[in-house]
């Protein structure tokens, strides 16, 4: 009678939870989530990212975080067998009190210091960057780091939660410097310049800003290393969906490559780049993710062009890198584009992706880029696994 | 076996709870999703020599993507809502009170005003569209390369699948130069009555150039959505957005913006290279028929990095455009939103609206060297029990 | 009412149950009689005026202190009620009409636009904690990190050493016990948390609320909180002195065990619903009729030569109150001159030649000797205030005044309080002081009493009770006899001395005011 009870009881607790935890919804950028992903954190001498991070709530919160260094092993040579990223993953943890932000520079990272001195004005003092409350030791990421950001929510114990308390944002910052690769000016296009010299107008300074993906979570976190996203009660995932899934379809409203900008005359065009992680990633094992993109792309004719993409463990496409063919304006025909991205069927992991705008002004010499969070629709089968070692879960 | 049993049973069973109205929680504003609303919340757009705002030879203008992510045709009802001010002694567009002042007239007031263009278009399956603000769109093209600026399927010389074409679609450019506005679109039918069909995605890149500065800066920010339920579109003129008879997805209970404090130090930059925030909201109710725009008292609860709180509030109505640090005063330093006075880099601002729900993008202003800008959608937070209405007229 | 079926004894238990039910519920017991008051802690304290223009010397100092053996939060509201200008650069402070600012070198006038712009914070006070910061300033907890001023040199400093022997170091003012590893803690380990921000504009003119609350900012049944202000003005009067004033903030006490802890503050009204001491019925005001001479104040001569209030060099007392030549310049009224008659105000083609009135003979002008008159501002606020909605009609309220003068006789006059109203005494009703109510020349006696009272509006019932609080502001002005006297801490060429005082208050009213908070 007891177990009987209790087992109703049981089925009682998983129906309420299946009811109210399994919502349809997928990955968000606008409201407050568990996982926060930032697939674009760069610091490689030309770019650097502020990385800001807001506790909504009004208790304290912990988050585990990871850095995964995408860099290619010899960045200065292209990407091959010989030549693969690396795939390297650095993990810190961070606490927030009530409804604190807080903010780094991923290049300099964020000691723990109380003596900090604040902004004020009087005496005036605006170059405050470390002021606040210190959330943590965040490490700096390595000299020429590309890659990602992954921060889970978990409780004191370090057991990940379901509290959906975070958010996030990113802003990159592009300098005006030689780039050592093309020894070209970064945001002078067609400027040759020396590595380490001032050929370069300082002065000229590029900024873009995108929202932290938000993995919303839901009631059925067992709290063990092993987090799903999305899916259906598996041997990992007995509980089921843990997170709300990945996305099924990623939709990219985008200019065609090298498409003329329409809001500046004189040849200048706009060039776009995507950036792509994997959503299933084994931290535990270390293994990099590979996941195989379809890409169906729409003219403003209606007509349709499709192309695939593969990345592993992280990467940052321009779109003719993509497809040289497929997004050229020369092959659309039109300004815009929509185009529709979904994992392969025989990929087990879906992806999230970010945007980026390149406007570039030949005739003035300029570069300047936008970031953009695309959107969603549908939401994977799954499950999603993201596999922390065990050992970072759990009393500390 | 049991386990199986016993998953089968608890589905059956929450299939069943779920046909018996189990109500899913209704989603709030998206900016990520395809929607049956859309709205720009920040078009802009200001000629070369608009000398009393702009710097000379500084040109500013918003390309705008629309796109249908469907496989059927669907048809837009649009609205520019234009929030410019004008001076009560000359009746020019105004954006400081300053401008106001000439030795003809004295100085008048600059006084905010608010009044809506309409238009329709018509977009075929999975068609992306853009245009200059300052342009619209208008014409065909209809065939590649396609020209800027005009319709690519005239449903004369080509179709859409299914014989689709944009038709009848005209889009005005933007009625005065310069301009300072939004851009609302509704999915509907061919008669004009709003459909539930969350189709529409959009985009909005802000461009600031000068020409002869060799200057260029670049922002975009995804349109504001607003979710039709299933079922719930009935074909009056009023659009019920939230609230226990909704039409669609309500506004949120609260914004949440992360932002740099005003006047803080770009950590990044070397020198001192202040960044600052601009504020652009909407209101959610708007009525077209009648012509009176939403309104407003929004408050603004503040955090730093120290999870110290200031709050302020201010009454808005039809647009607010302004400085973080211009939201309480005059005197940007002595703003709540000033890092001298709140003490760190970056806050938190939880903004909740009194009266009509809002919508929101942030401009961030980094100003070392050249100007640059990056656009950011805000974070929404719960549901407002009050509806907020569209009146279509 | 027979209950069918009880015996005796059941009833009168019944009937002993009953009433003892009767007196547990609410509103039964009397609740402890505690009436607003500027002189026992509260849970709400209200600053009705606060004045900032530190680039003419004047600031407010605002004084807080927890008076419990345990820690408080305070939750506080700047309401900012500076006028602004229809123009850029130009100033309206602290209640001007109109306003004037250069634009591309040209003068222009605008006008000036009220104002009411609420900006509110929280800190925290230990056990016991006062605490004080200079409006224009703010506070915030880091003290160790805030660099002082000498008092010897204005040089920057951190610690006293560094001034020199015998000279201070002057810290700006801090929550000092910040905790953490560097920090202070007091003697509990309890610690100040917040921070107050610096007024909003400068200059300013508004007023501060602060209220007890919990750490969850739910407001909460402490009458703990005391605190008073002192304005301060660095070279004012005659002789470019420090002129100080100061009052006591007004206590509105909580009713232990009334307050159901949400955003909306119940003041006064029916017992059942009232969770803080309502806002009086009447205020009463003693004061000098404006333009009145003061009996004690005079501008006598000093052993050492000088005029004891102008600074005038003198001979004799009748020479500090005639309006001589010296210098070329009258020593009253500050005209050129070449000689001392040309500082008499006498009648020249039927015009005075100082004051500029009509005449017809020099008995017509006025004198222009030295006077020391009184001229009294009073400050009014609205006790309902929407901090939410920002609903300025719940605030309006028409202010209606019965003035008494030393022969009992009764002028009354009246005038709206939208949000805020600073006004002179004899500018209530008129712009032409000499012809107000409150001027000793219409009242016909040196002092008066005058009783105020907020007309309740029926629009507002319900939401709002139309009561007032407010402070007065005494002032002695200096200057010829034949000028009306007008000074104040911002307008202070011609003040003597200033000296502000909390209002009486009278009677309780049966509607309750409210507090919306945010």
């Amino acid at each position: 009678m007891d177990m009987q009870r209790g087992r109703i009881g049981l089925m009682a607790a998983a129906l309420v939870g299946l009811v109210v935890g399994g919502a349809q919804a997928q990955v968000t950028t606008e409201k407050s989530a568990s996982i926060l992903v930032f697939p674009k954190v760069v610091s490689d001498g030309t770019r650097d990212t502020v990385i800001q991070i807001t506790n909504t709530s009004n208790s304290m919160v912990h988050a585990h975080c990871f850095y995964v260094n995408g860099a290619l092993t010899f960045p200065e040579l292209p990407a091959g067998p010989i030549n693969p990223p690396l795939w390297i993953e650095i993990d810190f943890d961070i606490w927030l009190t009530k409804q604190q932000p807080t903010h780094w520079v991923v290049s300099q990272g964020r000691l723990v210091n109380a003596a900090d001195a604040p902004c004020s004005n009087n005496p005036a003092n605006y170059s405050c960057n470390d002021a606040g409350i210190d959330p943590g030791r965040v490490p700096p990421v390595v000299e020429y780091f590309t890659g990602e950001l992954k921060c889970i929510e978990v409780d004191p114990s370090g057991a990940p939660l379901s509290g959906n308390h975070l958010k996030g944002e990113a802003t990159t910052t592009t300098f005006n410097v030689c780039n050592p690769i093309t020894e070209e000016c970064v945001l002078e296009p067609g400027t040759s310049c020396t590595p380490g010299g001032t050929d370069c107008d300082s002065s000229i300074q590029d900024v873009a800003k995108y929202n932290a993906l938000g993995v919303i979570g839901n009631e059925n976190n067992d709290g063990d290393p092993v987090l799903c996203l999305g899916g259906e009660p598996t041997e990992d995932c007995p509980n089921g969906a843990e997170y709300d899934a990945c996305p099924q379809f990623w939709i990219a409203n985008h200019f065609a490559q090298g498409a003329p900008e329409p809001a500046i005359d004189d040849d200048a065009e706009v060039n776009t780049t995507w950036t792509i992680v994997p959503c299933t990633q084994n931290f535990e094992t270390q293994n990099p993710e590979r996941v195989t993109i379809f890409i169906e792309t729409w003219n403003e004719f209606e007509q349709a062009f499709s192309s695939f993409a593969t990345v592993t463990c992280w990467d940052e496409l321009a779109l003719d890198e993509i497809n040289e063919v497929t997004f050229d304006y020369q092959t659309l025909g039109t300004t815009f584009a929509q185009s529709r991205l979904r994992p392969s069927s025989q990929t087990r992991s879906g992806f999230m992706m970010v945007g980026s705008e390149a406007h570039v002004y030949p005739g003035n010499n300029i570069t300047q880029t936008a970031d953009v969070n695309y959107h969603i629709e549908g939401e994977r089968s799954g499950p999603d696994l993201i596999t922390i070692p065990f050992d970072q879960v759990g009393p500390q | 076996m049991r386990q199986v049993r016993w998953a089968s049973w608890v589905m059956g069973l929450a299939m069943a709870l779920g046909v018996c109205g189990v109500r899913p929680v209704a989603a709030d504003m998206t900016s990520d999703r395809a929607a049956a609303i859309l709205t720009w919340p920040s078009v802009i757009s200001a000629g070369v020599n608009q000398a009393d705002i702009l710097p000379t030879g500084v040109e500013i203008d918003t390309v705008i993507q629309l796109s249908n992510t469907s496989t059927d045709p669907v048809w837009v009802h649009c609205f520019y809502e234009n929030a410019n001010p004008h001076c009560s002694n000359t009746g020019e567009v105004c954006y400081a009170a300053e401008e106001c002042c000439n030795p003809s007239t004295g100085c008048g007031i600059c006084i905010p005003g608010w009044n809506e263009t309409d238009f329709r278009v018509q977009i075929t399956p999975r068609q992306p569209l853009g245009w200059l603000a300052s342009e619209g769109m208008s014409g065909y093209s209809t065939t590649p390369d396609k020209a800027f600026g005009k319709f690519p399927i005239d449903g004369v010389n080509n179709f859409g699948i299914g014989g689709s074409s944009n038709a009848g679609s005209r889009i005005p450019p933007v009625a005065e130069d310069p301009f300072l506005g939004a851009l609302r679109c509704i999915a509907v039918d061919q008669d004009g009555v709003p459909v539930d069909r969350n189709v529409l995605t959009g985009q909005a890149t802000l461009v600031v150039q000068d020409d002869e500065e060799d200057y260029l800066t670049v922002g975009k920010h995804n349109a504001v959505g607003l979710l039709a339920i299933e079922g719930a579109v009935n074909d009056d003129n009023t659009l019920v957005i939230g609230g226990p008879e909704a039409e669609y997805n309500g506004c949120p209970n609260y914004l949440i913006l992360n932002h740099f404090f005003d006047g803080a130090d770009d950590p990044v930059t070397e020198g001192f290279d202040p960044v600052s925030t601009i504020l652009e909201m909407v209101p959610c109710s708007d009525d077209y028929l009648r012509q009176v725009p939403g309104a407003a008292v929004v408050q603004y609860l503040v955090y730093n990095e120290f999870e110290q709180r200031f709050s302020t509030s201010r009454p808005m109505q039809c647009k607010q455009f302004s400085l973080l640090s211009n939201i309480d005063t005059t005197q940007n330093e002595r703003s709540i939103f000033s890092a001298g006075v709140s003490g760190t880099l970056t806050g938190q601002s939880r903004i909740n609206p009194i009266g009509n729900g809002l919508m929101a993008v942030a401009h961030e202003l980094h100003t070392g060297g050249d100007l640059s800008l990056a656009e950011f959608n805000v974070h929404y937070q719960g549901d407002r029990a009050n509806p907020d209405f569209i009146v279509l007229p | 009412m027979r209950v069918a079926g009880l015996t005796n004894g059941m009833r009168f238990a019944l009937a002993a149950v009953v009433v003892l039910a009767a007196a547990a519920l609410p509103g039964a017991t009397a609740p402890a009689s505690a009436d607003i008051a500027s002189d026992h802690p509260a849970a709400i304290l209200v600053f009705p005026k606060l004045l900032v223009d530190t680039a003419n010397g004047l600031d407010t100092l605002i004084r807080i202190g927890n008076v419990s053996d345990t820690p408080l939060n305070v939750y506080c509201f700047y309401t900012n009620v500076t006028p602004t200008c229809t123009i850029p650069g130009g100033s309206c402070f602290p209640d001007q009409l109109s306003c004037s600012a250069i634009v591309g070198g040209q003068t222009f006038i605008g006008g000036c636009l009220p104002q009411w712009q609420p900006t509110d914070f929280i800190f925290r006070l230990t056990r016991e904690q006062p605490t004080g910061w200079l409006v224009s300033r703010g506070e915030t907890v880091n003290c160790r990190l805030i660099d002082g001023v000498c008092a010897n040199g204005g040089a920057s400093c951190t610690r006293d050493t560094q001034c020199g022997a015998g000279n201070r170091c002057i810290l700006a003012p801090c929550l000092p016990l910040e905790g953490g590893p560097l920090g202070r803690t007091g003697p509990g380990g309890q610690t100040n948390e917040g921070a107050i921000p610096l007024s909003p504009d400068d200059p300013f003119i508004g007023e501060l609320k602060c209220i007890a609350v919990d750490e969850t900012l739910s407001p909460i049944a402490r009458n703990d909180l005391i605190g008073d202000v002192l304005i301060g003005k660095l070279a004012s009067g005659p002789t470019a002195e420090i002129e100080i004033e100061g009052y006591n903030a007004i206590g509105l006490p909580a009713i232990p065990g009334k307050g159901n802890r949400d955003d909306t503050l119940v003041l006064g009204g029916p017992p059942e619903t009232a969770e803080y001491e309502g806002c009086p019925n009447i205020l009463i005001l003693d004061h000098y009729f404006d333009g009145a001479v003061d009996p004690v104040l005079q501008n006598t001569c000093l052993p050492e030569g000088t005029c004891s209030i102008s600074g005038v060099a003198c001979a004799s007392t009748a020479e500090c109150r005639a309006n001589r030549c010296i210098a070329n310049a009258c020593t009253v009224s500050g005209d050129a001159c070449a000689m001392d008659a040309d500082c008499k105000n006498t009648c020249e083609n039927e015009v005075c030649s100082l004051s500029g009135t009509t005449c017809f003979e020099d008995a017509d002008c006025v004198s222009s000797d030295y006077q020391v008159r009184v001229a009294t501002d009073l400050t009014l606020l609205p006790c309902t205030q929407d901090y939410e909605g920002r609903d300025l009609d719940l605030s309006r309220t028409v202010a209606q005044f019965l003035v008494f003068n030393e022969f009992e006789q009764r002028f009354s006059t009246s005038r709206t309080v939208d949000c805020f109203k600073e006004i002179q005494l004899s500018n209530m009703e008129t712009a032409d002081n000499s012809r107000s109510i409150f001027s000793a020349g219409v009242a016909g006696t040196l002092t008066g009493q005058t009783r105020i009272r907020g007309v309740v509006d029926e629009d507002n019932a319900g939401r709002g009770g139309n009561t007032l609080i407010g402070l007065a502001e005494e002032f002695r002005c200096a200057g010829a006899e034949y000028e009306f006297p007008v000074c104040d801490m911002v307008d202070s060429a011609r003040l003597v001395s200033s000296s502000a005082k909390n209002l009486h208050f009278q009677g309780r009213r049966p509607q309750s005011d409210f507090i919306y908070l945010p």
